[in-house]
């Protein structure tokens, strides 16, 4: 329990936690080493044991987090719906495309006007949430999701073809980032960052805030707290990371076109934060690892069934990309009748029952 | 000029099957309050169903086209008794994010079954063109606006004069309503989301005569979005409406700026929409109470 202001604000509620974190932390720095020699303090493992993960996945899941936790900011923490995701992906590829491909601007530079500049787009298209509630909302926002495709494929085809986009190998400071090694430990930052800004946000006034928006935008209203202002806010902070990370997505791949950023890339990110928990930082994590790691896991796992299984061993060999929609979406309506909490839940229930045993219902 | 009208009667040909789709999302949304994403997957669904009754059974066309419709009906009605019974009394998001796994899960389904080729209809509706005040007029234009016309009166008999048709309207008035006057809510449910599918499905049928059936076919069912919006989301009649205009203004900028630039003229118009009239064309605005 809180008894404070200054409570709510620390990081660790509890030196356990401290802990915790440090092994988390020396685990995510051994991590590449596992995924690259395929062995464990010396056990060497198979493809099969390590579920056919390699760090490329791993770096994919850290873009995932960093993008979906800027989602979560502003679906599940401040409540408005938006569709305009992959929108913002595509301006941080085109800041990224006009300042280095085209003028050769330092890498670090580019995130941070890819940022900026989706900042101002977002403040801009969270303009109609001042009017617009829920669903409504949503809708509008399909608007700029077709604009800035629009746009996109105008500027990409204008200035570079249908082949799309080639970004330049990046370097941070003089270091470059030529192998799935140094993107980790980047990404791995920038993935930190992200988390630890949103925390430390979300436990100070201005983030706190933007929850009382969503929980009751007229009682917010009566708190004294600028209700327009922060929904403007929201998009505009959710914006900001989510360009930066469409930047750095698009530096990662090496090249990128306009049919990237479909309506499914967004839905993609929705479901992401549902599996995982709406309104928390641990489920947009715990939902994009589901999420960008399953389809490789199922295909492992697929490969090492009979294809002469009746349907199902055709099925999974033919159709792995289908299948792994099948099971995504099923898996969506399970937690959704269910644990409407997500993942995010899960853990909490399991972290009671073995806490709390026996006393845990 | 004569360019023109021959934009404008592709816009209403096309537009029509929007507003047939968009009528069956009003429908459901109305009734059961569960908005649909999974409409446009529907609409492809029914193509594909048309597909198979032509291709596979050899139905001569237009008891393959009943059949598919009924069949639709059916896939509307499990997913209702098994998906979205459930989700009753749920948060609205909850729902939205269902049907978005709804959609996932057929897109995949349908792609198991008949795999990511475009599939040419074996046998289709007439399609040959005629002259009419000095325009190319295509028969299956007509008869795909005749249909539409046909169902939207049929819906607007249906909902006026019989029995099940008010008691619909009184569920979506107010369900608890509704259920102190002795109405079977889940009967009435049940019944939306049959019709909405079926009617979605006739959207695809009359898409496949007009095109390919492809899996693509889904983002047309999107187009719905705007059709509702416009017309204001809860009028029947609005859907129709809507879907006209936004075929209407769709074939026009095609036709005289881009087929790419069409989207954004169509999805800026709802933006446009939204902020002046959220309430669209035919609804009423809703006074919030705290």
């Amino acid at each position: 329990m809180d008894t404070n202001y200054k409570q709510q604000m620390r990081l660790f509620r509890t030196r356990g936690r401290v802990v915790w974190s440090l092994i988390g932390l020396a685990a995510l720095l051994y991590l590449p080493s596992v995924l690259d020699n395929r062995s464990i303090f010396g056990y060497g493992l198979t493809d099969t044991q390590l579920l056919g993960i390699g760090l490329a996945q791993i770096n994919f899941t850290l873009l995932a987090i960093v993008a979906a936790t800027a989602l979560n900011l502003l679906v599940g923490y401040t409540g408005l719906l938006s569709l305009g995701h992959a929108a913002f992906f595509s301006i941080g590829a085109i800041v990224a495309a006009v300042l280095d491909v085209q003028h050769s601007t330092p890498f670090l530079l580019v995130l941070l006007a890819a940022g900026l500049v989706g900042a101002l787009v977002g403040a801009f298209v969270g303009l109609p949430s001042l009017r617009l509630r829920g669903l409504y909302l949503l809708l509008s926002t399909f608007a700029l999701h077709f604009i800035a495709l629009y746009v996109f494929r105008e500027y990409q085809t204008r200035n570079f073809g249908f082949s799309g986009i080639a970004y330049k190998q990046p370097s941070v400071l003089g270091f470059p980032l030529d192998s799935d090694d140094h993107w980790y430990f980047l990404l791995l930052i920038a993935a930190a960052l992200t988390l630890l800004t949103c925390r430390n946000l979300l436990s100070v006034r201005s983030g706190r805030s933007l929850v009382a928006v969503r929980d009751h935008d007229v009682a917010a209203a009566a708190l004294g707290i600028p209700v327009g202002a922060q929904r403007i806010k929201a998009f505009a902070i959710s914006s900001f990371i989510t360009s930066a990370a469409g930047a750095l997505y698009v530096y990662y791949l090496g090249n990128t076109t306009a049919d990237a950023y479909t309506l499914e890339f967004v839905i993609n990110y929705f479901a992401i934060i549902i599996i995982g928990g709406m309104g928390s930082l641990l489920g947009s994590v715990l939902g994009a690892i589901l999420w960008t790691l399953l389809p490789q896991v199922l295909s492992t796992l697929a490969t090492s069934v009979d294809p002469t299984t009746p349907v199902l061993g055709n099925l999974l060999a033919n159709y792995q990309g289908q299948m792994v929609g099948v099971i995504l979406g099923l898996l969506i309506i399970l937690i959704m009748v269910f644990k409407p909490s997500g993942l995010n839940g899960l853990w909490l229930d399991l972290r009671r029952g073995v806490t709390k045993w026996p006393y845990s219902s | 000029m004569v360019e023109f009208f021959q934009f404008v009667i592709g816009g209403l040909a096309v537009g029509s099957i929007y507003g047939l789709v968009a009528l069956g999302f009003v429908l459901i949304f109305k009734s059961t309050d569960v908005f649909n994403f999974a409409q446009g997957d529907l609409l492809m669904v029914g193509a594909y169903l048309l597909f198979t009754c032509l291709a596979t059974f050899s139905l001569p066309m237009i008891p393959a086209i009943l059949v598919a419709l009924a069949m639709a009906a059916l896939i509307g009605v499990l997913l209702q008794v098994i998906v979205f019974r459930p989700m009753i009394g749920k948060p609205l998001l909850t729902v939205v994010m269902v049907t978005i796994a709804l959609s996932l899960i057929i897109r995949s389904v349908m792609q198991i079954i008949y795999g990511a080729q475009e599939r040419t209809l074996p046998s289709r509706l007439p399609s040959d063109a005629f002259t009419f005040l000095g325009l190319h007029i295509s028969r299956l234009d007509v008869i795909v606006m005749a249909v539409t016309a046909v169902t939207v009166t049929a819906f607007a008999l249906f909902f006026r004069r019989s029995k099940l048709g008010l008691e619909m309207r009184a569920t979506a008035e107010s369900v608890e309503a509704a259920v102190l006057s002795g109405i079977d809510a889940n009967k009435v449910f049940i019944l939306a989301f049959g019709i909405g599918t079926a009617t979605a499905a006739l959207g695809g049928v009359l898409m496949g005569n007009l095109q390919t059936v492809s899996p693509q076919l889904n983002a047309l069912g999107l187009l719905a979005f705007p059709a509702a919006v416009l017309g204001g989301l809860t009028s029947i009649p609005g859907a129709v409406v809507g879907g006209l205009i936004i075929g209407v203004i769709q074939q026009l900028s095609i036709g005289y700026i881009s087929s790419t630039a069409a989207n954004v003229v169509v999805y800026g118009l709802l933006l446009v929409m939204l902020l002046v009239r959220p309430y669209g064309l035919f609804g009423r605005p809703t006074v919030e109470r705290v």
